[in-house]
């Protein structure tokens, strides 16, 4: 995304159309992701039944989840990690620069139509499902939304300060490893948090 | 070779058994006592979208 929103120059309109984008683009990835947890929220509640109240159950099934995909992050189990390889048409953003960047920002924000790099947005889904709550699933999926959009802040950012997008490209490539372990670090840790609070339900 | 294998398995398993004993840790600290409905939860959403929205700026 870093390529597609960027300020087209350096005179004020430029900047005013690019503020403008980030601004659609953000909070329609919001919007995507609170979609998403609505709709998971809508489809956990007629799951919830299957437990009969006890709230354990959901919470044991999401702390071995974390556990398992934690090991998986760092190569050391093999587990399924179904995902689209569809990308957004860069020509939405560039054809209908505001109209085009508020679906560009809807579909990344939902996530689940676009490739998934990290193991802990299962996690996310299986909480927003098994929460079974329509406030939870919009709080968790508009946060989702709305932080994982933030970073499309950087393509203006970068350009301003004259530096290279190709070079920040390569950075974050370059890193793909160290955020595979913080993503691990993360899972272990919600994993065994909540495990150890079921002792207390 | 396998010591080599070893040793990158034990460098693989070194952060999630950090993060497997910080949860711990935080757990018997905060005695821990969650729901799915608590807010506990959004930290976690909060770090793992800025980490995925990271890695998402080199594609998509």
């Amino acid at each position: 995304m870093i390529y597609v929103i960027v300020p087209l120059g350096q005179q004020a309109k430029d900047v005013r159309l690019w503020l403008a984008r980030v601004v659609v683009y953000v909070l329609a990835s919001a919007l995507g992701g609170a979609l998403v947890g609505l709709l998971l929220a809508l489809l956990g509640k007629p799951l919830r039944l299957l437990f009969f109240g006890r709230e354990a159950i959901p919470v044991a099934l999401l702390a071995v989840t974390a556990l398992l995909y934690a090991l998986h992050e760092v190569g050391v189990l093999r587990l399924p990690a179904p995902q689209s390889n569809w990308q957004v048409p860069n020509s939405w953003g560039v054809n209908y620069p505001l109209v085009g960047t508020f679906f560009y920002g809807l579909a990344l924000g939902a996530g689940v139509f676009t490739f998934i790099p990290f193991a802990g947005f299962y996690l996310l889904l299986g909480w927003e499902l098994l929460a079974a709550s329509l406030k939870v699933g919009l709080l968790l999926g508009a946060l989702y939304g709305l932080v994982r959009g933030l970073p499309a802040m950087l393509g203006g950012i970068i350009t301003f300060r004259n530096a290279s997008l190709i070079d920040f490209n390569d950075w974050v490539l370059d890193r793909q490893r160290d955020l595979l372990q913080a993503s691990s670090f993360l899972l272990a840790m919600l994993g065994s948090y909540l495990l150890l609070s079921l002792l207390h339900l | 070779m396998a010591n080599l294998s070893a040793s990158r398995r034990f460098s693989s398993l070194l952060w999630p058994a950090t993060g497997l004993l910080t949860g711990v840790g935080l757990a018997l600290w905060q005695g821990a006592n969650v729901d799915l409905r608590a807010g506990a939860a959004l930290a976690l959403v909060a770090a793992l979208a800025v980490l995925l929205g990271i890695a998402k700026t080199s594609s998509a």
